[in-house]
């Protein structure tokens, strides 16, 4: 036990021997029989060999094709926009100081006259935007899923022709061996042998 | 007094801190240059470029060459020298950036190619970590000496964290926080990292988040991690991208672990960085992590299956008295480590090519031993002939 483990067993306030080097890997090969138990009961699926690898590789085939490369649209504060302002005339000079009152006064009235006009529109048009920048982006991770999941797939059974051509030459091998012994007879040197 | 030359220094780099914390070192003695092939804006005023190198103050001393990546300008800058010493922070593998770069996979070969040619030149070959000395070894050098790089991880110690950085951690929730620092890079396998943390949100801590701390250096491959964070599911992760130290120390401070699970390391500052801060390590058992991290951390030899470590994660999260324990083996193991302790070694392994002025550096200092003491292959270095 060296000092550490002696003021970990201090911090944790227990009198039980602190763990040295043995218990920390004890610790994490608990943790590893645990996840082979579930494994086992199947409660989590087994990894394949390779498997992230391949994931990985779909993911930047589908980056080349440019198939996910847009970010997700961001609709930002559109509910702001959709308040009209009222207009403001710029200060300065005596025409300005003159007609600033009138003009702003006359903003008003009609911003109010169109507000009330537009605001039950606006702010549908950017409940839809909203609504449809949401399904958009859910379409566009749903796509990008599937077609992940294809190239995956595909790549499964690319792994699994090759496995199939791999035995079917290995048995071909076996059966050229087997009519080459059955031409020499049985204890006749091969041409490989000699 | 000594000069040194690397391909590319940029600030935050870990080569270039480590030549940074020598050229230090070695001004004290008397004027010393620091020269590179690329260099980025923020190391501009320390460094040189590759250009002025003919001009350089000691061309009578070998020329200390830090070695991380090939290139053809930096390799005739040096067959142009008569003399050199080799510092080796080894090569990322070329197969990784094959699909991504392939630039940079064929500056990988050629640059352990390059490491070959100039053996006969290098009078004391150093290698970061025992990894990168056998593969000095490999190359055929015969006398190398194992000096760990000098990290000043104590730098985030010292600094105040960053306000800013610390609101924006505590907006990400209040769930444990999984922090990496990685550039990214293929070699660095983040997409396991992504994997395991989607794993341990969905098994285990649904509110935990992962903070990726790491220049994003191929679009290709940082496009394709942001798209596999989003198809496995990964709620809410942070890409920081480039960081000050203050934010750096703000994200280490709420950090719960430290998650790497990259296939190839020379060394792994952000390792004992994280360590001496005490934040407990969770990292794959390839390349030099293991001699780093050694029993400070967990070592996971299957980093490929993301439910394993996101149940190792969970465990250190959850289990107060391991954190513990790894905590204050962490912070034993970065004090070993950090630049106090190594870049002495490293001084005294580059003084004392030259006998008279390794004598006059130890009188400066008080240094009362006749050198430091280097396994070379099992015996006490000598500084002869590199080949």
């Amino acid at each position: 036990m060296d000092h550490t483990d002696q003021a970990a067993n201090a911090a944790n306030g227990s009198s039980a021997p602190a763990p040295g080097a043995d218990a920390v890997g004890e610790m994490v090969d608990q943790v590893r029989r645990d996840l082979a138990d579930r494994r086992a009961a199947g409660a989590i699926p087994h990894l394949p060999a390779g498997e992230l690898d391949r994931q990985f590789s779909a993911v930047i085939e589908a980056v080349d094709a440019g198939l996910v490369e847009e970010a997700p649209l961001d609709p930002g504060p559109l509910a702001d926009l959709a308040v009209l302002e009222t207009w403001q005339p710029s200060a300065g000079g005596l025409r300005s100081r003159l007609t600033r009152p009138v003009v702003h006064l006359w903003s008003r009235l009609v911003g109010a006259l169109v507000r009330r006009q537009v605001e039950g529109f606006s702010h549908r048009v950017t409940e839809l935007i909203e609504e449809l920048v949401h399904r958009q982006n859910r379409m566009q991770v749903f796509l990008t899923r599937t077609h992940l999941d294809r190239l995956r797939s595909l790549e499964y059974r690319v792994a699994e022709l090759e496995r199939e051509v791999e035995s079917l030459h290995a048995d071909r091998a076996t059966d050229r061996a087997t009519d080459r012994q059955a031409v020499t007879g049985p204890g006749e040197p091969t041409a490989e042998g000699r | 007094m000594w000069d040194q030359l690397l391909v590319g220094a940029a600030p935050g780099d870990a080569i270039t801190g480590s030549m940074l914390l020598l050229h230090r070192e070695l001004a004290k003695l008397g004027p010393s240059e620091i020269f590179s092939q690329h260099l980025e804006a923020g190391v501009r005023g320390e460094v040189r470029t590759l250009a002025e190198l003919p001009t350089r103050p000691n061309k009578d001393r070998p020329l200390v060459f830090h070695a991380s990546m090939g290139s053809w300008p930096v390799y005739q800058a040096l067959r142009a020298e008569r003399r050199l010493i080799l510092v080796y922070h080894n090569f990322s593998p070329p197969e990784y950036y094959v699909e991504f770069a392939p630039e940079v996979a064929g500056d990988l070969v050629r640059g352990r190619w390059e490491l070959e040619q100039i053996r006969p030149k290098v009078e004391l070959a150093i290698a970061v970590s025992d990894y990168n000395a056998e593969e000095l070894r490999q190359l055929g050098y015969s006398n190398v000496v194992v000096v760990p790089p000098t990290p000043d991880v104590d730098r985030l110690n010292r600094i105040v964290p960053d306000a800013p950085m610390l609101q924006r951690i505590s907006s990400w929730g209040p769930g444990p926080l999984v922090l990496c620092v990685a550039q990214q890079l293929p070699h660095k396998r983040i997409e396991r990292v992504l994997a395991a943390v989607a794993a341990l949100q969905q098994e285990h801590l649904p509110d935990a988040r992962l903070a990726l701390v790491g220049v994003d250096r191929f679009h290709k491959y940082s496009a394709g991690l942001r798209v596999m964070a989003r198809t496995l599911g990964l709620r809410e992760p942070q890409l920081v991208g480039r960081i000050t130290d203050a934010e750096l120390s703000a994200l280490y401070l709420r950090a719960k672990v430290f998650l790497t699970l990259s296939e190839h390391e020379g060394f792994c500052v952000p390792a004992v960085e994280a360590m001496a801060i005490g934040v407990p390590v969770v990292a794959s058992a390839r390349a030099a992590i293991p001699s780093t991290v050694a029993d400070a951390g967990i070592l996971i030899d299957d980093p490929d299956d993301p439910v394993l470590v996101a149940a190792i994660v969970n465990e250190v999260l959850t289990n107060a008295t391991l954190r513990h324990v790894l905590v204050g083996r962490g912070v034993s193991r970065a004090k070993r480590l950090s630049a106090p302790t190594s870049l002495l070694e490293l001084v005294h392994a580059v003084i004392d090519t030259e006998p008279e002025i390794a004598g006059r550096y130890r009188r400066l200092h008080g240094v009362a031993t006749a050198g430091a003491a280097f396994e070379v292959d099992g015996a006490t270095a000598q500084t002869g002939p590199g080949s």
